[in-house]
């Protein structure tokens, strides 16, 4: 069962929004909770209790660490002035061992069952190389659905409560709740404590102005699933699968297509998470903002995956910028290179630790690595070029400012998505490398020009009808960036013409959506990260 | 609150409204798979003139694969036609009847049961309903195609097919079935879902007048005492008339190490003429349909026996 199912959208959500709001407000925050663990469990079956073992893990921990600092307050209170520096700092480690002890056990967790495979299948290689006749037996591990995305969620909420962020809870049942909510459980958003945990406890009632904005970005989310994500695909497989036997025209088409249709399926899912979610009174945060605006690679990261982008910022690249050797590479940095580039060694150190973990977090293959290390090198070249740049700029009289010029530079950056994306997707580094090759030595129009581009599952209906929906998603986002709030503006007009709206989108997808027989929908595509 | 309320109907209202209009061009105008018709096998009977056969019979795969229409026809003059096809659900089933049984009124509808082990779900049913009220939800995938005739046009089938419903399999390929269907008291139950399908479809035979039979056809690979044991108590608890051709398999001549097309799965022709014959001689002896070979109103299924 995914989002998009019928078994999710006509049965299983309706009877948890009736049966949530059938209860009284002290138990319907349990009602969720249990709807939670009921959806995991059809999902995972046994493997919740992968999710049940890192909520008591965090429960634990947290509490742990609350004792600690309550001792610690308790200390200070009564202690001298010059002993309270001592006092902090060894409480400090304290804490620090209990953060890394959850943190080992998290992810020593995610490790296992996400990259063992990974992991021994490269050290036989190794051991090949080095002629060495041992070899490790390569483990296969069923992996819960969500366990990336609520692995960090519990990472967050520990070290939050180390800087003391927030209190540690005693509620193991809110707990359990912000880690397992069920429209987040598949593919986030990662979601910090503060800002879904209390609400989602709440158990408020359901509003009209919940359910009919929740059910409208439902319909927006459920447009781009069975309008595009799954029209699209068998030409995605046929092309990745089979790149040997097409021309660099074709697997150009297929890397545009593939980010075309990543993006509608993971923002689409996202709108159907956050649309659930308002509809029990819970505002969860964006996880994409107009990404196809961005005028920088680093822009883009800031736009896309929102919720992974700020943990990885949060939790790794401050955490990192900030350390002791870091602060001092700085200093030295600034006297010899000066304030632009003296700084930007420790940040490069930090930016490729932050690049690495992104590439390792969203599979294990090489080509993931690859991905986050291309964003890496992209992101500290532009860095490297920002002053240069500038400079000429500056001598040629180049307005940065005008709009041709930041048209240029979105173009840009949608092309360098495009080339990360093909990595991401191949199948494999080699695959990726052997397209990219092919792509640039053996580029052709042909396949457009005589319409063999349209032999492989997607036809020219089929292009026209995601031209349209692409074309409405471009003036959404215009008027996004533009500060306009499309479901506000809607909502201020006569009854006649929101309903046509609302009518035009649900018959829309009954028509145009791809589903029915012969048509085997696709996982959730982030599910598998 | 109220008034909230009343416009949510309204809108549901309207939207039902809109999706009921919207529906009939998507709907194939006629029975055929070049007009839309998804499973055009299932519903060549469509293009059957009204009221015209004896015996119709639903299923999955052993359905298709186990009775000849056209021998019955040649044996015994009955008109008979499957309308199964692989893998078909109970709720598939229960669509077909309600869809084949507009235009025809046979004496005896036979479904054969292989499918009463295989949980069908609990969308499958609901999706089944809401495809009949909104075609448009079936044939949406028609809107590719869509003509100014589907539009305006009236729906007119007048597709026959010509085996009347039946896979010919011509293969041999022999399975020793020495340890097939071996004697047993115990009982494999089937599933809640079915039973309530089957009273369903009874209750609905009964209103129209026409006789309910259970079959199982010969199968090695997917039939055992314990199913027999549980479709028989079953029939005998609701009163359903039931024929195992798996127990009565040596009587009718089925021949593992020939009768078979693909190892004990389903019988080939030379099984399906077996258990037709046993099948026709059965309708005889209940004496209720009557043979047509000399109405001139059937003149077309004589003329389809030479071509076949």
């Amino acid at each position: 069962m995914t989002y998009t199912d019928v078994q999710f959208l006509f049965i299983f959500l309706p009877i948890v929004v009736v049966l949530y709001n059938l209860f009284p407000k002290k138990h319907r925050a349990k009602v969720l909770l249990l709807a939670s663990y009921v959806f995991f469990g059809i999902i995972s079956k046994k493997l919740i209790v992968y999710i049940l073992l890192a909520t008591g893990i965090i429960y634990g921990c947290g509490l742990w660490l609350s004792k600690l600092q309550n001792k610690r307050d308790n200390i200070l209170k009564d202690a001298e002035k010059e002993q309270k520096k001592e006092i902090k700092e060894k409480y400090t480690k304290k804490q620090r061992r209990v953060v890394v002890l959850n943190a080992l056990v998290l992810l020593g967790i995610l490790i296992v069952l996400k990259y063992s495979a990974f992991i021994c299948t490269n050290l036989n290689s190794l051991f090949d190389v080095l002629n060495m006749s041992f070899t490790i037996k390569v483990p296969h591990f069923m992996m819960p659905i969500g366990i990336s995305f609520y692995t960090l969620q519990a990472i967050s909420y520990i070290v939050d409560v180390y800087k003391g962020k927030i209190k540690a809870d005693k509620n193991i049942g809110r707990l359990a709740l912000f880690l397992s909510f069920f429209p987040q459980i598949i593919e986030g958003p990662i979601c910090r404590y503060e800002e879904t945990a209390e609400k989602l406890w709440e158990g408020n009632r359901t509003t009209y102005i919940g359910l009919t904005q929740g059910g409208q970005r439902i319909l927006f989310g459920l447009m781009k699933k069975y309008i595009v994500v799954d029209r699209v695909n068998p030409f995605i497989l046929e092309v990745f699968n089979n790149y040997g036997h097409h021309n660099g025209g074709m697997i150009a088409a297929a890397m545009v297509l593939y980010t075309f249709q990543l993006y509608m399926d993971f923002s689409g899912t996202m709108d159907i998470a956050i649309g659930v979610a308002e509809m029990f009174g819970v505002k969860m945060p964006e996880n994409f903002k107009q990404p196809f605006f961005s005028k920088t690679v680093s822009e883009f990261w800031t736009r896309w995956h929102i919720t992974l982008g700020a943990f990885f910022r949060d939790y790794i690249y401050y955490p990192i910028s900030l350390t002791k050797k870091c602060k001092n590479l700085t200093s030295a940095g600034r006297k010899k290179l000066g304030n632009y580039y003296g700084p930007m060694l420790a940040s490069t150190i930090a930016l490729f630790s932050v690049w690495l973990c992104n590439g390792i977090w969203h599979g294990s293959d090489w080509n993931y690595i690859f991905f986050g290390l291309y964003h890496f090198t992209i992101i500290f070249i532009g860095r490297m070029i920002e002053p240069p740049v500038k400079w000429i700029n500056k001598k040629l009289k180049i307005n940065s400012e005008a709009f041709w010029y930041k048209f240029l530079q979105i173009i840009r950056t949608i092309i360098l998505v495009f080339i990360g994306e093909l990595f991401f997707r191949a199948n494999g580094l080699k695959a990726g490398l052997e397209m990219f090759w092919k792509m640039i030595t053996n580029f052709s129009l042909k396949p457009i020009i005589n319409k063999t581009i349209l032999d492989y599952g997607v036809d020219k209906q089929d292009f026209i009808i995601m031209g349209v929906v692409l074309v409405v998603i471009v003036i959404i986002s215009l008027l996004k960036e533009k500060g306009i709030n499309v479901r506000e503006a809607i909502a201020k007009r006569n009854i006649v013409l929101r309903w046509s709206i609302y009518y035009l989108l649900i018959l829309s997808i009954i028509i145009f959506g791809c589903y029915g027989i012969g048509v085997t929908p696709l996982d959730p595509m982030y599910a598998n990260f | 609150m109220k008034e909230k309320i009343i416009k949510v109907i309204v809108f549901f209202l309207i939207l039902i409204l809109l999706m009921i209009i919207i529906s009939y061009p998507f709907i194939p105008k006629n029975n055929s798979k070049e007009s839309g018709m998804h499973d055009s096998d299932v519903y060549g009977i469509l293009g059957e003139p009204e009221n015209s056969i004896d015996v119709i019979i639903y299923g999955d795969s052993e359905s298709i694969t186990s009775f000849i229409p056209l021998k019955m026809w040649d044996e015994y003059g009955y008109t008979s036609y499957i309308c199964g096809t692989a893998g078909q659900s109970m709720p598939a089933v229960c669509k077909a009847i309600l869809k084949t049984t507009k235009t025809q009124k046979p004496k005896y509808i036979v479904l054969e049961v292989n499918n009463m082990y295989v949980h069908s779900g609990v969308t499958a049913p609901l999706a089944k309903i809401v495809n009949t009220v909104f075609p448009v939800i079936e044939y949406h995938d028609r809107w590719k195609e869509l003509k100014s005739e589907d539009i305006f046009g009236k729906i007119n089938y007048t597709e026959t097919v010509n085996d009347k419903g039946y896979h010919y399999m011509g293969a041999v390929t022999p399975i020793d079935a020495s340890d097939y269907m071996i004697y047993s008291d115990d009982v494999q139950e089937i599933a809640i879902e079915h039973r309530v399908y089957l009273r369903l479809i009874k209750k609905y035979c009964i209103s129209k007048g026409i006789e309910l039979i259970l079959i199982s056809a010969p199968n090695t690979k997917n039939w055992t005492y314990q199913k027999h044991n549980g479709l028989d108590k079953f029939c005998k608890e609701t009163e359903i008339e039931y024929i195992d051709f798996n127990i009565i398999a040596k009587e009718i001549g089925i021949d593992w190490s020939h009768d078979t097309g693909d190892l004990g799965e389903h019988v080939n022709i030379y099984g399906a003429q077996k258990v037709t014959s046993y099948l026709g001689n059965y309708f005889y002896n209940k004496g209720k349909i009557i043979n047509h070979k000399n109405d001139s109103k059937y003149n077309e299924w004589n003329k389809i026996k030479v071509d076949y």
